[in-house]
């Protein structure tokens, strides 16, 4: 019966305390009546740094340039693969050291492509995730409110309209 | 996550995709190159009967060599005193006589004896002879022998540029015949240098002797 009356008599101590000194804080922040020092409180993305765009522009290029060099060896592997593939009727051809070399050529573009392709795709991915853990947090931003009042004057038919404000 | 960050991403994938455009050649479809040289994967069909050229097929579809039945008829004729007679030739034929052959191995010759029984009084008499074989296996060449055995002439290359058949042509055309007896020999080109690094010394043959005038 006792602790209770003590908690009960702490309770009271602590809110009256709060209740006292409230507004005193609030002047103390430059808080909603503090005069002339209101701030614009926003939210925004906040911007990656020069290290992490310039990694992740490189990956771009990277995916881009072996995807543009895997792209050409891959036409050039079909064009020279079309040349002599063949299946069903006879070609009547020899195969001889010139279409054998045509072949190996074709193979090596092939390989070429596949290879650069690859690494395209795996640039490609580095790229996704890069931007991904790169992704800035969200930046609380506070702007001051405009604390100088700036007349303005517009002319309208037959006169002008004036304008002022005050903050307070 | 960025739209447009799945267009990397997607166009090398499925370019990647499309890649495995290596080329594709099925049995049948290409006659063998010097050396029996064929695609991957495929040999050349050396002991093809039906067919003159050697074709390039599936490696358990092959045949040991062997030499056509019909080019036994001429055996042996390894001695010039062997040779096949194949009679006069006249002046102004295009075919005059056609044989087919083989030569089996190193040590087989093949001899062919003709007879210019008078000269010849057309426009540019010649005595020409072709030998056709397949390229697959060794090359062939072919010499016009006087009545003593002295090389009067030897064959050179003269397969035509649009050629489609998988062979190799050679030719003598002598302008130089005068009346008398002369023997062609057939024998491997070892000048030639594409017997398979020794596995094909052999091929089979078609011979063409003609007396052109003109």
């Amino acid at each position: 019966m006792r602790h209770k009356s003590i908690s009960v008599l702490i309770a009271g101590a602590v809110l009256a305390f709060s209740i006292v000194t409230l507004p005193l804080t609030a002047q103390a922040d430059g808080g909603y009546f503090s005069k002339g020092e209101k701030q614009l409180v926003f939210k925004e993305a906040g911007s990656r740094s020069r290290t992490e765009r310039i990694t992740l522009l490189s990956l771009v290029g990277a995916t881009l340039l072996t995807g543009a060099v895997g792209t050409y060896y891959l036409f050039d592997s079909q064009s020279l693969s079309d040349e002599i593939s063949a299946s069903g009727m006879h070609t009547l051809k020899t195969w001889d050291q010139g279409l054998e070399d045509t072949r190996l050529d074709a193979v090596r573009s092939s390989n070429i492509a596949t290879v650069s392709l690859g690494m395209s795709g795996a640039f490609a991915a580095a790229t996704i995730i890069t931007y991904m853990i790169t992704q800035p947090d969200m930046e609380v931003g506070y702007q001051d409110w405009q604390t100088k009042a700036i007349p303005s004057i517009a002319p309208t038919q037959g006169g002008l309209v004036m304008s002022q404000g005050w903050s307070f | 996550m960025h739209r447009s960050l799945f267009i990397p991403l997607v166009i090398p994938l499925v370019a990647l995709a499309l890649v495995s455009c290596k080329p594709e050649i099925s049995r049948n479809t290409y006659f063998c190159g010097p050396d029996s040289l064929c695609p991957p994967n495929l040999a050349c069909q050396l002991g093809d009967n039906e067919s003159f050229a050697y074709n390039c097929v599936l490696p358990r579809e092959v045949d040991a060599f062997s030499c056509p039945e019909f080019t036994a008829d001429t055996e042996p004729d390894n001695e010039p005193e062997q040779a096949r007679d194949m009679g006069e030739i006249g002046c102004g034929e295009q075919v005059q006589f056609q044989n087919w052959g083989c030569i089996a191995d190193d040590s087989d010759v093949d001899h062919f004896l003709f007879v210019r029984p008078s000269e010849c009084n057309g426009a540019n008499p010649r005595a020409k002879a072709t030998l056709r074989f397949p390229l697959g296996a060794a090359p062939l060449v072919m010499e016009l022998l006087d009545e003593t055995g002295q090389v009067l002439s030897t064959s050179e290359v003269c397969t035509g540029e649009q050629d489609s058949t998988g062979t190799e042509q050679v030719c003598i055309d002598n302008a130089d015949v005068t009346p008398g007896t002369y023997r062609l020999r057939i024998s491997l080109d070892e000048a030639a240098n594409a017997d398979c690094d020794g596995d094909c010394r052999f091929n089979h043959y078609l011979l063409v002797i003609a007396s052109p005038v003109t």
